[in-house]
């Protein structure tokens, strides 16, 4: 049989694409992006290629309120720096990064940089020339006001290159199309004494999923850290605590609560 | 040793392109070869030594065709030779558009040789129209008719002499001025003088082997007086790098990210570039297999630093510097990313990590924000459950206790970890400044001084 016949012979199956960067609606995406693993274990079996995109565009919804940002990236991000060289660029944090928290995941604060900036064109005028900076390795961007159009030129410059690239939006803006690889609604979830964070994804490359896997929020050193501190939760003790809450009792009565 | 070869060329300049006396083409020429002289406005080449790395004349005449076309200077003609002669001989014939003699150099016209004219129209009456025919000629005979000068030319001229030329010398110092054609109203229309000026600076750099660290780029105003206000002399912006650069693309990328954010006080009609600080350059190895993975030209971290800092300004992109004190809000302070020079690419993390920063959440806010107090418990969107706590913190004794500037003050502080579900895990504080928390009546103050998650 002549090779462009055996071609049409063979249906294309998740595994051999029909047309190059291709693939099966009802697969995960093509085996051959490039991804790094995110840590977290019960995020990866969801995601395409089993981590975060590389050279991609990863845009995360969360609700204003909650400081969710770090608890999602940083297992990736220390694994990331340990591997390889180069700064990772904060585009407007809401808030200010601790670098002592940092360095106790293992993201040495000697190695992120961050860029201010008022407006919003300059803030994606910042995030693409970090883009384009070849010893940037992450970047996380803070970009509530931004349009679609916008958030795809990001994505293009970002096909050019194989950095990790987050894009955090507020809530509100899930309703809106978006032209990311990846798209998530992550919120902190769980127990008062058992951390966890609540994502769901959105939109990937591959099915639909329902499923909202939730992430030990806190996996590394301040959760062990918190654990040391926490009281240990029975329920009679909350039952107790709460009922020193409502009587309006001073707080120093609740303290002996606290494990020494 | 290579046999000489010679490029004459004529280029179109006016009298303002010039630098210490020298014209830009010059400038521009001294990029391809160290030999480069000037003769009645005609730029002489010296190239046998450049050949090699250009592969052949007719690419290296290419280049330098390119290079003065970019830089505004068109080439009238060009000549090419085994002497210096011979080459301007040619440009001359070129220049007149007379077609070539079929034998070079023996059929050139004797009036492209540099003698007498009178000595010219004596020899064709004796029938001797080209170098050959004057060669042809008894030396003697000539030498006592003609003078021994007319001999010397022609003997310089077929290479049996030697011709001694003053090669330019790149000036120890880049200090150039070009006056503008019309005045510039605004300060991206500079850009445009301001390139050549750079590309003149490249050629400085690449004659001399250094980079640029700091260039200074002026302008003078045409008028004293604009709007019946009183102008000052000019204009000025520093430009600086952290490497030393020969890239023109780059200097001139922050060039004009500050002349964006320039206004003129007037119209400007001279521009000045003046070369303050330069090292010795290293050019980089090329990779010998493989070509860089994606094919578009990607930044250093200084350009990436530097351009940012060119737009949104210095203090707009910040490193963290790590300070030695227990109080949250004066433990690291930021400075600019211009500043820490190189950029420190794997340094391991530090192994210990105390217990204190374990506990420390990733995100700070400062200055701490004062929660509210309803039934004397902290409220943020909605009401805060204490989790874990307190972790006492008293330090700051050695400040003014009225903290209310932005130095950070004394700090008699209880740290809690706290919960509710709209907010998620948060840090907050309950501040025991004396006087404040020991009247069971009087209510805490909470802030709120960090987010976990």
């Amino acid at each position: 049989m002549p090779s462009s016949l055996r071609q049409f012979a063979v249906l294309p199956s998740p595994d051999r694409p029909l047309v190059a960067g291709g693939w099966s609606g009802s697969a995960l995406s093509h085996p051959g992006a490039s991804t790094f693993a995110s840590a977290h274990p019960t995020l990866d079996i969801h995601l395409p290629g089993g981590g975060w995109p590389l050279g991609a565009l990863t845009e995360v919804v969360h609700p204003a309120c909650q400081g969710v940002e770090w608890q999602l990236v940083l297992p990736a991000l220390g694994a990331l720096l340990a591997q390889r060289s180069g700064a990772v660029v904060l585009i407007q944090p809401p808030y200010e990064p601790c670098g002592a928290a940092l360095q106790a995941h293992h993201v040495p604060p000697q190695r992120i940089c961050q860029v201010l900036a008022e407006d919003g064109k300059q803030l994606l005028w910042a995030t693409e020339q970090a883009l384009h900076c070849r010893d940037v390795c992450a970047i996380l961007a803070w970009l509530p006001q931004v349009e679609a159009a916008q958030l795809r030129r990001l994505q293009v410059a970002a096909s050019e290159r194989s950095t990790l690239l987050w894009v955090f939006r507020p809530e509100e803006e899930r309703v809106r199309p978006s032209p990311a690889a990846l798209r998530l609604l992550v919120q902190s979830a769980g127990f008062p004494s058992a951390p966890a964070l609540e994502v769901q994804i959105l939109k990937r490359r591959g099915p639909p999923i329902d499923k909202t896997p939730r992430l030990p929020g806190v996996q590394s050193h301040w959760a062990e850290a918190l654990q040391t501190v926490l009281p240990v939760e029975t329920q009679g003790r909350r039952a107790q605590e709460n009922d020193a809450w409502a009587s309006g009792e001073p707080v120093r009565t609740l303290l002996r609560l606290v494990r020494p | 040793m290579t046999a000489p070869y010679w490029m004459a060329l004529l280029p179109v300049e006016s009298q303002d392109q010039e630098a210490g006396g020298i014209p830009l083409s010059a400038w521009v020429a001294l990029e391809f070869t160290p030999h480069v002289a000037l003769q009645d406005g005609a730029l002489l080449l010296e190239v046998s030594k450049s050949l090699r790395l250009w592969g052949a004349v007719g690419a290296l005449q290419e280049a330098l065709y390119l290079r003065l076309q970019n830089a505004g200077i068109p080439i009238v003609a060009m000549g090419q030779g085994d002497t210096a002669l011979q080459a301007s001989a040619l440009l001359q014939l070129a220049r007149a558009g007379t077609p070539l003699p079929s034998k070079i150099p023996g059929g050139l016209p004797l009036f492209t040789l540099n003698i007498a004219p009178a000595h010219v129209l004596a020899l064709a009456h004796l029938g001797c129209h080209t170098w050959e025919d004057l060669q042809a000629l008894p030396r003697a005979g000539v030498a006592r008719r003609f003078g021994a000068a007319t001999l010397h030319a022609l003997d310089q001229a077929m290479g049996l002499q030697p011709h001694g030329l003053r090669w330019l010398v790149v000036p120890e110092k880049f200090d150039l001025s070009a006056e503008l054609g019309a005045p510039a109203e605004s300060a991206p229309a500079l850009l445009y003088a301001a390139s050549r000026l750079l590309q003149a600076l490249q050629a400085w750099l690449r004659a001399r082997v250094h980079g640029a660290l700091v260039v200074e780029f002026s302008w003078k105003h045409e008028l004293r007086r604009w709007e019946g206000v009183d102008l000052p002399a000019e204009g000025r912006i520093l430009v600086r790098t952290a490497q030393p650069t020969q890239d023109i693309v780059h200097l001139r990328r922050l060039l004009g990210e500050h002349l964006e954010r320039t206004r003129l006080a007037a119209p400007a009609n001279q521009v000045r570039m003046l070369l303050r600080e330069s090292a010795p350059w290293a050019a980089h190895s090329e990779n010998l297999l493989a070509a860089p993975p994606s094919g578009r030209a990607t930044m250093a971290w200084h350009e990436f630093v530097e351009r940012v800092g060119a737009r949104l300004g210095v203090e707009q992109i910040l490193v963290p510097e790590a300070l030695e004190d227990h109080r949250p809000e004066a433990m690291q302070r930021w400075r600019p990313a211009a500043l820490q020079g190189a950029f420190g690419s794997t340094e391991p993390a530090a192994t210990g990590v105390s217990r204190a920063a374990r506990l420390m959440p990733p995100w700070l806010v400062r200055p701490a924000r004062l929660l509210a107090v309803r039934e004397g418990r902290p409220f943020y969107h909605g009401r805060l459950r204490l989790l874990a706590g307190p972790e006492r913190l008293e330090t700051g004794w050695w400040n003014d206790p009225v903290a209310e500037s932005s130095e950070p003050g004394l700090a008699v502080r209880d740290y809690f970890v706290a919960h509710n579900n709209a907010v998620g895990w948060v840090w907050i504080y309950r501040e025991r400044l004396p006087g404040s928390g020991l009247a069971a009546s009087a209510p805490y103050r909470w802030y709120l001084q960090g987010i976990y998650a």
